[in-house]
C-alpha cells in the first residue's frame, strides 16, 4: 500500500493524519511468528509427563507476547521524532541499567545479563540494543546531506563502543555481536566512508583476534567458537550436530506437533530459546521453516521498504538499525541451528522464549511502523521535506 | 546494498533448510532414531556342555570385569593427554592388585570405534577382588570405572579334551554380516564358538540376549523402557564323551608316545643281521574309543596337546600363537579327527570285505574263500611295472608260508593282500573301484559331518596294477583320519552297519534339563555282511591279538596276559612314511562277540603297529575290561585332593620318621629279629615277571603302593604297633596282593611318573627295579 493508493481510495481523507499511512502488517507477521514460536516452546518445554504438561513457559511467553502486542500499540501513538529530543537520557538509562545489571544483576549460565524481579527477569542488553539505535540515529541525523565526516564517523563509533563493551564484559558475546551488526549497518546507510570503514572492519578484525586470545573470553565461548571452526569431537560440535539432526528429522512435513523426537529427548540445548527453530525445523519441517523464512522476510522486507520511504533521516536510521537487529539474530540464531554459523546466545526474534527479547522486538517493529505511519506527517518542529532515502 | 545483503541472508538459509530437510533427511532421521531408543542388550548365559555321565566339561564363571563408561569418562577427561595419563594411572593399579595390563591395551580399547559414545568398554575380565573394592573406594579419582560381574568358559577338568571342545572368542566384524539375520542377536562385543563343540554347536549354546529398547535423553540417562525381552539361555549339549574315558585315553596315548620314543627303529641288514637305528621320533598321534552302536565317539585323544583355555585370556598375544601354531609338532592340529595318514594294513579288511564282496575271493575269483596262498615274504607284481608297490614284502621280508584269509589277517601279510589288489587290477571282470568303492562303503572320503574340524579324507582311484595292489596294503595314496579308520572298525564291529560318528547325545534344556533334541544315530548303509564274509575276518582279527602254537598274530604280544573275558579283535598297522620312519596303528574292537568299544591308536613315527600302537589300545581295554577307570577328578577337585595327599604324606613322613626311630631303637636290642625286612618283599615280585608286563601291564592306583610298603615293612617286624596296622586298615587290600603277586605272573604295580608322589626314600630303590 502505497502513499498515493491511499490517497486515491480515501481522497477526502487527511493526508497529514498519520493513522491513514499506517502499515501494521509487519506486526501481524511478528504475531505470526510470535504463535509460532508459542508452538516451539510447548513442544520444547512440556516435558515427558504425559498427565502433566508443563504449561508454564508457553503461558509466560503468551503474557509476553501480549505485553509486546501492547508495547507495539503504545507505540505507535508515540512520534518517533520525540526520540530524537529523548537520546540523550534513552542511552544514558541503557547504559546505566548495563552497569547496574553488572552490580546488582544475578548469574545464569555464567553470564551476568539479568536483573530478577521476582519470577521475573529483565535483561537490560536487549533494550541497551533500542538504546544504541536511538543514540546512533540521533547522532548521525544532524547531518543533512553529505557522506559522514570522520568526526562524526568517530563519534558514532564511541556511542556504540560503550555499551558493547559493557556487554561484552557481562559477558555475552552474542548481543555485542547483534550491536556490533547494527551499528555496521547504520553506519553504511549513514553513508560513511567506503575507507573508514575499511579500515573499520580491520580494526574490529583486530579486535576479535585480541578478544579470543584474552581472559575476556569464557572457555565455553571459546569451545564454542572452536567447535564451528574444526567440528571435531567437542561438547558444543555434538550439539549443533544435534541440532541439525533434528531439523533434518524434520524432513519436508515435518513430524507433527509435539512429535519430533529429537525434542521430547531434549538432545538439542536452549531449545525454547536460541535453538527454538530447531522445534519447528523438526516439527513443522521444511514447510514449517519456509513459512517462518517467508514471514521474516516479509517482516524484513516492510522494514527495508519503511527505511527507505521513512519521513527523515533520523526515522531512517532508526528503522534500518532495527532491521539490522533482526536481520543479523534471525541469520545468527537460525542459522547456528544450521550449522552454518557458530553457537551463539542470541534469541530468534518473536519466537524465542524470553520476556526482554519479546519486548524490544515489538518495540523495533512499533518504531518502524511508527516512523513509516508519520512519513508524511508534519514534524513536530518542523516542516516536512521530500521524503528521502 | 542491504537489500542485496538480505536477499544473501535469506538464500543462504533457505538453501541449508532445504539441504538439511530434503537432501539428506533419511540420514537425520536414522540418527534421530538411534538417538532416541537406545537397544540395551542383556547377555544370556551360554549353555554347557556336558559328558555322557552328566559331568560338566564346560561351564560358566562368574568374574569381574572392569569396564569403563565412554560418556562419563570423555565427559572428565575429554582430551586425548588426559585419557592417556588417566590409562596409565588405571594400569598400574589394575596390575597391582594382581592382573597385569598395558596402560597402551586400555588406550586401544577406549578408542575402538566398536564401542559408541554411551558404552562400557571392557578393559580386563577376572580381575581380583581387591580391584573392585579399590575402585569403589576411588570412584573421583577414575571416572567411569566400573567394576561388573560377567561371565567367562570355564573348563572344570582344564585341558582334557580340549582340543574337542574348542573355545569361544570375540565375534569378527567379518562374521557379523553373515550374523545379522540370526534371531541369537550377534553384538560386536559378544563371543561366538570358535573352535570344537563350542563352535559346531553354536546354535544350541548360545542363548538368546534378552533386548531392552530405552528411551533416552541428551545426556544418556533413561528415561523409559519402551519394549523388554528376557534373555533366554542357551542351551546344554550333553556329548557322547565320557570324560573318564577321554582321560585315560589321553593319558595311555601320551605314555604310548613317549614309550615309542625310547625304542629305536630296527632294520635287517643284506646279511639278514637285525641292526638297531636312531630312536622313533614319535612327534605325536592320536586315538579314537567309539561305541560301535551308532558310532558314538567315547573318546578322542591327540597329542602333543595345548591349552585352550589361553584364547581367553585378554593378553593372549599373537607372538605366542605364533609359537604355537609354529611348533613342528603341530599341537593345535586335532590329529585324531584332521590328520591325514595313509592306513596301512588296517586297511586290509577293506580289501578283505571288497575281496568277498565282488566275489574275488569266492566262487567267480582268484582264491576261494578259505583257500590257501603260498606267502614267500615278497611278492613282485608281474608285468612292466615300476611304480610304487610293483614289489610287495611282508614287515622283514618274513615268509609266512602257506596262509588263507584268516592268517594273511592275523598275521598282516602283504603278499597276500598286494595279490588281491593286483587281482582287483588286472582280472577280467574285475576293477580298481570296486576296492576304493569298498573304501568308500566303509566311510573312507566321507566327512563326519557331526565332528567339528573332521577332514573326509581321500580315496583317490589307484591308476595301475602296482599302486592297486599297494592300496590293497593300505599303502599310497588313500588318506584317511583316525576317526574314519575307528569307524570302518565300529562297522566291522557291527556287522557292517556304517554309522556317520556322533559326538553329541541330546541337547538339554539348560533350566529344567529336559531333552530338547535326541541326536539318533545315523545309520548311513548297511553293508552285506554274510558269515561266509564275516567269519573269516572276525577269525583274523581275532587271531591279530592271540597266539597259537603256529603262529602268533601280530599284536599278540600286547594282549598277553589279556582278561579272558574281553576278547579283542583287531589289526595291526605299520604304515610306509618315507623318507619318515614308520607310523604305527592299531585298530580293534572288542569284547567279541558283543563288542562295545572300537577303538584306533595311531602314532606317527614310531615303528611296528604291534609294538607301539597295539599297547596302547590294549591298556585301555584292560582298564575297561576290569572296570579299573579312574574317575578324573576336575581341577578344583584335584587341588583339594593334592593338598590331602601332602596332607598324607607329610602325615605318613612323621609317622615313618617315629616308626624308625622307634626301629633303630628295636634294632640295637633285639637284633635277631629282622634282617633284611625293608627292601625284599617288593625287590622279590618285580624282577619275577618284570618283562612281561612291559608297557601293557597295568594296575590299580600307584600311589598307594610306595606309601604302603613301609607299613607293610614295619609290620613283619611289629605286628602290635598301632600306628602302622591303622595304616594299613585304612589302605585295605593292596597289601596282602604284594607279596601274593610275588609267585603268580599277575599284573605288576606300574607307577606312573606324573602321579607319582614318593612319600619316603624307602621307595625310591623300589621304584628303580620295577621300571622297565
Amino acid at each position: 500500500m502505497t502513499a498515493s493508493s491511499g490517497r486515491s481510495l480515501n481522497p477526502r481523507s487527511d493526508p497529514a493524519s498519520p493513522w491513514w499511512h499506517i502499515d501494521p502488517t509487519p506486526a501481524m507477521a511478528a504475531v505470526g511468528l510470535g504463535i509460532i514460536g508459542l508452538l516451539g516452546i510447548y513442544s520444547a518445554t512440556r516435558g515427558r509427563d504425559v498427565d502433566n504438561y508443563v504449561t508454564f513457559f508457553v503461558e509466560r511467553q503468551g503474557l509476553f507476547l501480549v505485553v509486546g502486542v501492547l508495547a507495539f500499540v503504545g507505540l505507535i501513538f508515540f512520534d518517533y521524532r520525540w526520540l530524537a529530543r529523548l537520546a540523550v537520557p534513552i542511552y544514558a538509562a541503557s547504559i546505566l541499567l548495563l552497569i547496574a545489571v553488572m552490580v546488582v544483576g544475578v548469574e545464569v549460565n555464567g553470564a551476568k545479563s539479568w536483573f530478577s524481579f521476582g519470577t521475573f527477569r529483565m535483561q537490560p542488553a536487549e533494550f541497551a540494543k533500542l538504546g544504541l539505535i536511538v543514540a546512533l540515529a540521533a547522532a548521525m541525523s544532524r547531518r543533512v546531506e553529505g557522506t559522514m565526516p570522520l568526526q562524526e564517523l568517530v563519534n558514532a563509533i564511541v556511542i556504540a563502543m560503550i555499551p558493547i563493551s559493557f556487554v561484552v564484559l557481562q559477558p555475552d558475546v552474542g548481543t555485542a555481536m547483534v550491536m556490533f551488526a547494527i551499528t555496521a549497518a547504520m553506519l553504511l546507510v549513514g553513508r560513511a566512508e567506503a575507507h573508514h570503514l575499511i579500515f573499520l572492519v580491520a580494526l574490529a578484525a583486530l579486535a576479535v583476534g585480541l578478544l579470543v586470545n584474552s581472559s575476556l573470553l569464557a572457555d565455553y565461548q571459546k569451545d564454542r567458537l572452536e567447535a564451528f571452526l574444526d567440528p571435531s569431537a567437542t561438547i558444543a560440535s555434538y550439539n549443533q550436530r544435534q541440532a541439525q539432526i533434528a531439523i533434518g528429522n524434520g524432513g519436508m512435513t515435518g513430524t507433527g506437533f509435539g512429535e519430533g523426537t529429537q525434542t521430547k529427548s531434549g538432545l538439542v540445548p536452549e531449545q525454547q530459546t536460541d535453538f527454538i527453530f530447531t522445534v519447528i525445523g523438526e516439527e513443522f519441517g521444511f514447510a514449517g521453516g519456509t513459512v517462518v523464512l517467508v514471514l521474516f522476510a516479509y517482516l524484513l522486507w516492510r522494514l527495508y521498504r519503511m527505511a527507505r520511504l521513512a519521513g527523515d533521516s533520523f526515522g531512517s536510521y532508526l528503522v534500518t538499525g532495527v532491521l539490522a537487529m533482526f536481520a543479523f539474530q534471525m541469520f545468527q540464531s537460525i542459522g547456528m541451528t544450521m550449522g552454518i554459523m557458530p553457537v551463539t546466545g542470541i534469541p530468534l526474534p518473536f519466537m524465542s522464549y524470553g520476556g526482554s527479547s519479546a519486548l524490544t522486538s515489538f518495540l523495533g517493529v512499533g518504531l518502524a511502523v511508527s516512523v513509516h505511519m508519520r512519513r508524511f506527517a508534519a514534524g513536530i518542529e518542523s516542516e516536512i521535506g521530500n521524503p528521502g532515502p | 546494498m542491504l537489500g542485496v545483503l538480505l536477499l544473501g541472508l535469506f538464500g543462504s538459509l533457505f538453501a541449508r533448510l532445504w539441504y538439511l530437510q530434503v537432501v539428506t533427511e533419511e540420514e537425520a532421521q536414522l540418527e534421530a532414531q538411534a538417538n532416541l531408543f537406545r537397544k540395551v542388550y542383556v547377555p544370556a548365559p551360554r549353555g554347557r556342555v556336558l559328558d555322557r555321565g552328566g559331568n560338566v566339561l564346560i561351564d560358566n564363571r562368574l568374574v569381574n570385569e572392569v569396564v569403563i563408561d565412554r560418556f562419563t569418562l570423555t565427559e572428565a577427561f575429554p582430551s586425548e593427554s588426559e585419557q592417556r595419563e588417566f590409562s596409565i594411572k588405571l594400569a598400574r593399579e589394575i596390575s597391582d592388585a594382581g592382573y597385569l595390563i598395558k596402560a597402551e591395551t586400555i588406550m586401544i580399547a577406549l578408542t575402538d570405534q566398536k564401542y559408541g559414545r554411551f558404552d562400557r568398554v571392557p578393559i580386563a575380565t577376572d580381575v581380583p577382588e581387591r580391584f573392585s573394592i579399590l575402585i569403589g573406594e576411588r570412584v573421583d579419582e577414575f571416572p567411569g570405572v566400573e567394576v561388573q560381574k560377567s561371565t567367562v568358559r570355564y573348563y572344570p577338568y582344564g585341558t582334557v579334551a580340549g582340543h574337542l571342545l574348542g573355545y569361544v572368542g570375540p565375534v569378527f566384524e567379518g562374521d557379523l554380516a553373515g550374523l545379522r539375520s540370526s534371531p541369537k542377536l550377534y553384538q560386536p562385543t559378544d563371543e561366538i564358538g570358535r573352535a570344537g563343540v563350542e563352535a559346531s554347536f553354536e546354535d544350541i549354546l548360545r542363548g538368546t540376549p534378552g533386548v531392552e529398547v530405552i528411551e533416552v535423553d541428551a545426556a544418556g540417562n533413561r528415561i523409559r523402557i519402551v519394549e523388554q525381552s528376557d534373555p533366554v539361555p542357551g542351551n546344554d549339549v550333553q556329548l557322547t564323551l565320557d570324560i573318564n574315558l577321554q582321560a585315560l585315553a589321553e593319558r595311555e596315548l601320551a605314555e604310548g608316545v613317549r614309550a615309542a620314543r625310547l625304542r629305536r627303529e630296527q632294520a635287517i641288514s643284506s646279511d639278514g643281521v637285525a641292526i638297531e637305528l636312531s630312536e622313533f621320533k614319535a612327534p605325536g598321534g592320536a586315538m579314537v574309543l567309539l561305541d560301535p552302536d551308532g558310532s558314538r565317539i567315547l573318546a578322542m585323544a591327540t597329542y602333543p596337546t595345548y591349552d585352550q583355555r589361553i584364547f581367553q585370556r585378554d593378553d593372549f598375544s599373537q607372538r605366542e600363537f605364533d609359537v604355537i601354531q609354529n611348533d613342528p609338532t603341530a599341537p593345535l592340529l586335532n590329529r585324531a579327527v584332521a590328520g591325514s595318514y595313509p592306513p596301512g594294513s588296517t586297511f586290509k579288511l577293506i580289501t578283505a570285505y571288497a575281496a568277498f564282496d565282488s566275489g574275488l575271493l569266492g566262487d567267480r575269483g582268484f582264491l576261494g574263500r578259505n583257500a590257501f596262498l603260498v606267502d614267500d615274504g615278497f611278492w613282485r607284481v608281474p608285468g612292466e611295472c615300476f611304480a610304487a608297490g610293483c614289489t610287495i614284502e611282508n614287515a622283514g621280508k618274513k615268509p609266512l608260508g602257506d596262509i588263507d584269509i584268516r592268517a594273511a589277517i592275523a598275521q598282516s601279510s602283504n603278499v597276500f593282500f598286494g595279490q588281491l589288489g593286483f587281482q582287483f587290477n588286472v582280472r577280467q571282470g574285475f576293477t580298481t573301484e570296486q576296492l576304493t568303492d569298498a573304501a568308500r562303503d566303509f566311510g573312507y572320503g566321507e566327512g563326519a559331518d557331526a565332528v567339528p574340524g573332521s577332514i573326509s579324507g581321500d580315496v583317490p582311484v589307484p591308476p595301475n596294477a602296482g599302486s592297486t595292489a599297494n592300496l590293497a596294503v593300505g599303502q599310497g595314496d588313500l588318506i584317511a583320519s583316525p576317526l574314519q579308520m575307528a569307524n570302518s572298525y565300529a562297522t566291522l564291529a557291527n556287522r557292517g552297519k556304517v554309522y556317520s560318528p556322533m559326538l553329541a547325545e541330546a541337547a538339554l534344556d539348560a533350566v529344567n534339563g529336559d531333552v530338547l533334541i535326541d541326536y539318533q544315530p545315523r545309520l548311513r548303509r548297511t553293508l552285506y555282511m554274510p558269515d561266509e564274509f564275516y567269519e573269516p575276518m572276525i577269525s583274523g582279527l581275532l587271531g591279530v591279538t592271540t597266539s597259537t602254537e603256529l603262529a602268533s598274530g601280530t599284536a599278540a604280544e600286547a594282549f598277553e596276559d589279556f582278561p579272558t573275558n574281553f576278547k579283542v579283535a583287531g589289526k595291526t598297522g605299520t604304515v610306509e612314511n618315507q623318507p619318515r620312519q614308520d607310523n604305527a596303528a592299531f585298530a580293534a574292537f572288542g569284547p567279541w562277540p558283543n563288542p562295545q568299544y572300537a577303538a584306533v591308536v595311531y602314532i606317527e613315527q614310531a615303528g611296528l603297529g604291534g609294538d607301539a600302537a597295539a599297547p596302547v589300545v590294549a591298556s585301555v581295554f584292560e582298564k575297561i575290561a576290569r572296570g579299573a577307570i579312574d574317575v578324573v577328578p576336575t581341577e578344583a577337585e584335584a587341588e583339594k585332593l593334592i593338598s590331602e595327599d601332602q596332607a598324607i604324606a607329610e602325615e605318613q613322613a612323621r609317622l615313618d620318621r617315629e616308626e624308625q626311630a622307634r626301629l633303630d631303637l628295636e634294632a640295637l636290642t633285639v637284633e635277631e629279629d629282622g634282617p633284611g625286612f625293608d627292601v625284599l618283599i617288593p625287590g622279590s615280585v618285580d624282577p619275577g615277571d618284570g618283562s612281561g608286563a612291559g608297557v601293557g601291564g597295568d594296575q590299580n592306583s600307584s600311589d598307594e603302593n610306595p606309601s604302603d610298603e613301609n607299613p607293610g615293612a614295619a609290620d613283619s617286624v611289629d605286628p602290635n604297633d598301632p600306628a602302622a596296622g591303622d595304616n594299613r586298615g585304612d589302605r585295605g587290600s593292596p597289601d596282602p596282593t604284594v607279596p601274593a603277586a610275588g609267585t603268580p605272573p599277575s599284573p605288576t604295580p606300574f607307577v606312573l611318573p606324573e602321579d607319582f608322589v614318593l612319600p619316603e626314600d624307602g621307595a625310591t630303590s623300589n621304584d628303580g627295579s620295577d621300571g622297565p
